[in-house]
């Protein structure tokens, strides 16, 4: 009889939590929110910290639609209730079944996976691993399944929100508020007791006493000597920051431009005009206010990582576009502006890259170049990218109207300027970071490959715009120099490769057409295709060298990632729409004038 | 439109300078440069800097670009007003390679790599030298290997390299090996006596030769043995004669407890004969003393080696009720009790190993001064066997079914490094030459490893050999005083690299301490130094720092700015053009699309200013 009492207890016990498991939902967050917390090198508000974690462990940081710091103060005040509850997302199937966990559970609590022997094996044989070693796919899921259980435990054991500041060391580590020990007294105004009520009215859902306690709590906080702590005002900026989400607020304006400039397109009347030009500098403002946001609070240039720069490449087309609305009066500029600007901060809003402002690593502080070099190199590509746009809109046009060649040179001189200023801006980008490597790391250049396919792709360009201003003869023998040294780069290639797999047949066949569209043909869809192949030596660059390659000096706060596939993905996709329409093109053109003299046979039916 | 007649010399030029020869170019180095990234991301950075980036073909077509280029600008001469653009970008673009030139030429890019607390007056390069140091008066001659040979990633006979001569010496590169691991053989050439003999333990017919040297014991399989050379025949006789060796080990102890009656007996007197129990009527007798007990195939218990690694005897107890046989473990004295529940009540037993003198080894091979070759076998560290030995003729030894052979036997014995291409190739590579060392009629031939110096003598000259990186002495002392990692606050991402250095230079008015950083660079005597990279190793930090001294750079960086001017005004002049052509076009009443000037218009007239 009393055995089986206690097995009820047991059950009880067990049971019982997962029905108290509620959050207080009448609490005023607004102070608790700023308070000042030491997190991953910096001093940002409380609220900061909660976005990060919570994040980090559900994957949202408004999980359930709960305000984060809530989420937050409830794993911290009480840990044993949500230690049982479902929290941390696994939502791929196949890395559930390597990990033998239940195949149509999604959602698993801290419990669950710290006692899954499997996981725990993973996690084993992950850290006997040698460093340096490159982790697969799997081994890198774990180990961020790993991290995030480190994260929790943390938040668990109350280490995570660390708000008492170092007396006298700017650089010191602030510590987490420990409740006193029992018998030890502590005077009514002591963070120690503060802290205590401030866990008693939360888990009451007290408001009033909430909102006194966690004034008290954040002015006696504020009140503690402190080697360093950041200033109101900043935190203010911070939690601004946080609360308007500048970036996606900012690309749902541009798609409301662009939407506003395609009507435009149509509706040709001045005053729509202006209508298309302020929603244009809608969505432009509020993307550099968020940038200058997001400058003060980091307190230097926000261009150190790729959720960063993608900030300036929309940037970028925002700013082009205004320069471009002065010199060349077409409608289609703003519109592609705010499209491209969209795409461009919708993917840093929505692809999985770190949001959170960080500490940057060494070679990156403590030098202006990094401030010139990376917004110029990204306002590049901005322009580039503007130009292979209109690249697409070319191939469109051709195909639809070939016979209205009004329309379609319109289009290429449009493309013409654009690529001629991006050419510019990448050289000059190409340049400072030249400069920058030498003043760092003591020479110009190094043949790092993010160096090599930066000078690729300003090489691919150049020969765009070279080709396009030539009507030079071409004598008889450059045909046979060119095949001649194409023949032979093969020959000294080739072998160097490596073992020939299919894929890599295709590939250099891809190469042998791309040199042979790039060196030998002329015209505006030439031009057109040759735009876009460059553009993809851009991208390359940009996510290529850190995804593809995966390596160089270059990769500051990469991770791994599906990235690569999309890429090829994509590239696949771009080159079906390339061969689509200019197969169409060839099959509507208007019967083809007989080739100019001097010029290839096939860049004469361009 | 007609082109204007041009003089030859013109038309040569232009012809040089064509745009569709500086296409193909461009288009060539880019695809060079694509492939090197994917072959360094493949491979290794080294190979895609050999094979692409510093390889001759790779070198030529920037020349043939710069002669392209050159052509173009100078069939232009005297420029036109609206070819200032072009000639600004086309020379600065010539100032860039000629920049690169003189730093590829005379520009210095080293490395220091330098311990906490450690002082050096050089840097390396990566430039392979070949050194050979007379140890006698320390003249020290280097040669450098430059040729493409040793760049490259295949083996290569008589690799192009310069002789090396240290006074007599004269050292040449027959073999250039870009990945190679080493062995040792002991070769009978050492101009000083020194024996050796390569002996096998093993059944017949299978040898396992292993080389003995005096006072370096070797493993024959499990076996130690050891080698001894006496020049004294007295001596050996004295040793061949002997029949047991006694050098103070202790013998083993058996122990006896029969209900409180507790007897000890020395383990080689049971071993020997059957011991009386008093007069309890029993006796005990140790049929077997294993050093290295070891359960066989059958599950018996059998003896693996002669090192007392786990000592076990068996014993024999007979008495009035018949005999059992008991197990007992010098390291497990409680196995028999807590293992054989049906054993006799009353008997415990139990053993100390016999502790063997460290210097007794079961194998001691002797050499006397004619050549007289013995074995002496010790098994149990007390009675000896002794056996004399010609070469390849096998003697029983002690061990069953294994037979002693002395294969070889060297008056003159050296080890020799011989050196192997590695396969598979390693990731970080080990490249070997194959040198011929030769002084007048002497002449020999040896492996040497990169960073793996070697000694040889020759004519009784003593010589250090290394191939290593080309080492420039700096004018002062740099002493690395600290390497601190600097991190944020409240985690662990590094924050910054500093190295807190001091150079000593007497020129330069004595000790200054300086602080290296990331992004903060420390020049002194025309070198800037860099921080790079570092490594913790056994407590302390090594920093890496990069030497640089480029003469080249500032003729780039002019050439940059050139570059970045000019194609600006190319743009400048471009605009110009298209306004000019936009009035001209709307003057003549064309329509734009949406826009006050047609593209159309704008293409033709762009075709016509912009031939040139």
């Amino acid at each position: 009889m009393s055995q089986a009492m206690a097995m009820l207890a047991t059950v009880l016990a067990a049971t019982l939590p997962l029905s108290e498991a509620e959050l207080p939902t009448s609490l005023d967050l607004t102070t608790i929110r700023g308070l000042i917390v030491q997190h991953d090198g910096r001093w940002p508000p409380l609220d900061t910290l909660a976005r990060d974690v919570v994040g980090e462990v559900t994957g949202e940081a408004f999980h359930q639609g709960h305000d984060p710091v809530v989420w937050l103060l409830a794993w911290t005040f009480d840990p044993s209730t949500w230690r049982q509850q479902p929290l941390l997302p696994i939502r791929n199937v196949e890395l559930r079944s390597e990990l033998q966990l239940p195949e149509t559970q999604t959602v698993f609590s801290f419990t669950e996976l710290v006692g899954h022997q499997p996981l725990h094996d993973q996690i084993d044989a992950l850290s006997r691993k040698e460093q340096g070693h490159k982790p697969n796919p799997l081994e890198s899921k774990v180990s961020e399944i790993s991290n995030t259980l480190m994260t929790l435990q943390g938040v668990f054991r109350n280490q995570t929100i660390k708000p008492v500041p170092d007396a006298s060391n700017a650089l010191g580590t602030w510590a987490p508020i420990v409740a006193p020990a029992h018998g030890e007294s502590s005077g009514g105004g002591s963070v120690q007791s503060l802290w205590a009520s401030l866990k008693e009215a939360f888990l009451a859902d007290d408001a009033a006493r909430f909102a006194d306690v966690s004034g008290q709590l954040v002015a006696a906080l504020d009140a503690m000597p402190a080697g360093h702590r950041p200033t109101r005002e900043l935190i203010a900026t911070e939690l601004h920051y946080n609360e308007i989400n500048p970036f996606r607020t900012a690309w749902m304006a541009m798609v409301g431009g662009a939407v506003l400039a395609a009507l435009g397109m149509w509706i040709r009347q001045k005053w729509f005009g202006v209508i298309v030009f302020v929603g244009f500098l809608a969505g432009f403002g509020l993307l550099s206010y968020g940038l200058s946001l997001r400058w003060s609070i980091a307190g230097r240039i926000p261009a150190a990582n790729m959720f960063e720069s993608l900030l300036f490449l929309s940037w970028g087309m925002g700013a082009f576009a205004i320069v471009a609305m002065i010199f060349l009066h077409q409608r289609v500029v703003p519109l592609t502006a705010s499209a491209m600007g969209a795409l461009a901060l919708a993917l840093a809003d929505c692809l999985p890259l770190d949001p959170f402002v960080r500490p940057i690593v060494p070679v990156l502080r403590d030098t202006v170049w990094m401030s010139i070099h990376v917004p110029v190199i990204m306002v590049s590509y901005s322009v580039l990218a503007l130009g292979v746009l209109f690249a697409h809109v070319q191939l469109v046009v051709m195909a639809a109207a070939p016979r209205n060649r009004q329309v379609a040179e319109n289009v290429d001189t449009l493309h013409y300027w654009y690529i001629h200023v991006g050419s510019i801006l990448l050289l000059i980008g190409i340049v400072t970071g030249s400069m920058w490597a030498a003043s760092s790391w003591g020479r110009y250049w190094g043949w790092d490959p993010k160096e090599v396919w930066s000078l690729v792709a300003f090489l691919g360009y150049l020969t765009i715009l070279h080709v396009r201003i030539d009507h030079q003869r071409v004598p008889k023998w450059a045909y046979a120099v060119g095949a001649l040294l194409i023949a032979a780069l093969m020959v000294v290639v080739v072998p160097k490769l490596g073992p020939m797999t299919g894929s890599k047949v295709l590939a250099l066949a891809g190469t042998v057409v791309g040199m042979l569209i790039l060196v030998g043909t002329r015209g505006m869809l030439a031009t057109a295709v040759k735009s876009i192949i460059c553009f993809w030596m851009i991208i390359m660059t940009y996510v290529g060298v850190n995804y593809v390659l995966g390596m160089g000096l270059h990769s500051y706060g990469f991770g791994t990632g599906a990235m690569a596939d999309w890429m090829f993905f994509i590239g696949g996709i771009d080159l079906g729409f390339i061969a689509a329409l200019t197969l169409i093109y060839f099959a509507r053109r208007p019967q083809a004038r007989r080739a100019s003299p001097g010029t290839l046979p096939v860049a004469a039916s361009l | 439109m007609t082109p204007t007649p041009m003089s030859a010399p013109r038309r040569t030029l232009r012809t040089i300078g064509s745009l569709w020869f500086a296409a193909i170019l461009l288009v060539l180095l880019l695809v060079g440069m694509a492939c090197a990234t994917v072959v360094e991301s493949s491979r290794s950075t080294e190979v895609a800097q050999a094979l692409f980036y510093r390889a001759e073909w790779f070198t030529l077509l920037l020349c043939l670009l710069a002669v392209n280029i050159a052509a173009a600008t100078l069939a232009r001469y005297p420029f036109a007003k609206k070819h200032i653009g072009f000639a600004l970008t086309h020379v600065s673009i010539l100032v860039i390679l000629a920049g690169a030139l003189v730093t590829a030429r005379i520009g210095v890019n080293g490395q220091i790599g330098i311990a906490e607390g450690e002082t050096t007056r050089e840097f390396t390069v990566p430039v392979d030298v070949l050194t050979v140091i007379n140890r006698t008066d320390s003249n020290e001659v280097a040669v450098e290997l430059d040729s493409s040979a040793f760049r490259g990633f295949q083996p290569v006979d008589n690799p192009d390299a310069p002789v090396l001569m240290n006074g007599d010496l004269q050292v040449e590169v027959l073999r250039f090996l870009p990945n190679s691991t080493m062995a040792t053989q002991v070769v009978d050439e050492n101009p000083a006596l020194s024996p050796a003999v390569e002996v096998s333990l093993a059944p017949a017919g299978r040898e396992q030769p292993v080389w003995l040297f005096p006072e370096k014991p070797a493993m024959l399989g499990v076996v130690p043995a050891k080698f001894r050379f006496l020049s004294d025949s007295n001596e050996l006789a004295r040793l061949v004669a002997e029949t047991t060796v006694d050098r103070g080990e202790a013998d083993g102890v058996v122990k006896i407890d029969y209900g409180g009656l507790k007897f000890e007996f020395p383990l080689s007197r049971c071993l020997e004969e059957a011991v009386p129990l008093k007069d309890l009527g029993y006796t005990v007798r140790v049929l077997r003393y294993l050093p290295h007990a070891n359960v066989g195939p059958d599950n018996k218990l059998v003896n693996a080696s002669d090192n007392p690694i786990n000592p076990a005897i068996e014993a024999e107890f007979v008495g009035p009720e018949g005999t059992e046989r008991r197990i007992a473990f010098a390291r497990f004295p409680d196995f028999g009790s807590m293992h054989k529940g049906q054993q006799k009540e009353g008997f415990k037993i139990a053993f100390t190993a016999p502790q063997k003198s460290a210097h007794t080894v079961p194998i001691e091979v002797l050499l006397g001064p004619e050549d007289e070759t013995y074995v002496r076998f010790i098994p149990d560290g007390r009675r000896v066997v002794t056996r004399e030995l010609s070469l390849g003729e096998p003697v029983d030894s002690p061990w069953p079914n294994q037979v002693f052979t002395v294969l070889r036997r060297f008056k003159h014995a050296r080890m020799e490094p011989v050196v192997t291409p590695a396969d598979p190739e390693a990731d970080t590579r080990m490249p070997a030459v194959r040198l011929k060392v030769s002084s007048g009629e002497q002449s020999s031939a040896v492996w040497l490893q990169k960073y793996r110096p070697s000694t040889m003598t020759v004519n009784k000259v003593p010589y250090e050999l290394a191939y290593h990186r080309k080492a420039i002495p700096l004018d002062f002392a740099l002493t690395l005083e600290s390497f601190t990692v600097g991190r944020y606050p409240g985690g662990n991402r590094p924050r910054s690299f500093e190295s807190q250095i001091t150079i000593d230079d007497p020129v330069a008015g004595g000790k200054s301490t300086r602080v290296v950083s990331m992004n903060s660079p420390v020049a002194h005597g025309g070198y800037t130094f860099y921080q790079q990279a570092y490594r913790q190793e056994a407590g302390r930090a090594i920093s890496f720092l990069n030497v640089a001294r480029d003469p080249g750079q500032i003729v780039v960086f002019v050439g940059y700015i050139g570059l970045m001017i000019g194609m600006i005004v190319v743009l400048g002049t471009r605009i110009v053009e298209k306004r000019r052509a936009a009035r001209n076009v709307t003057s003549i009443g064309a329509v734009g699309l949406g826009s006050p000037v047609t593209g159309a218009g704008v293409a033709k007239l762009q075709t016509v200013s912009s031939k040139v």
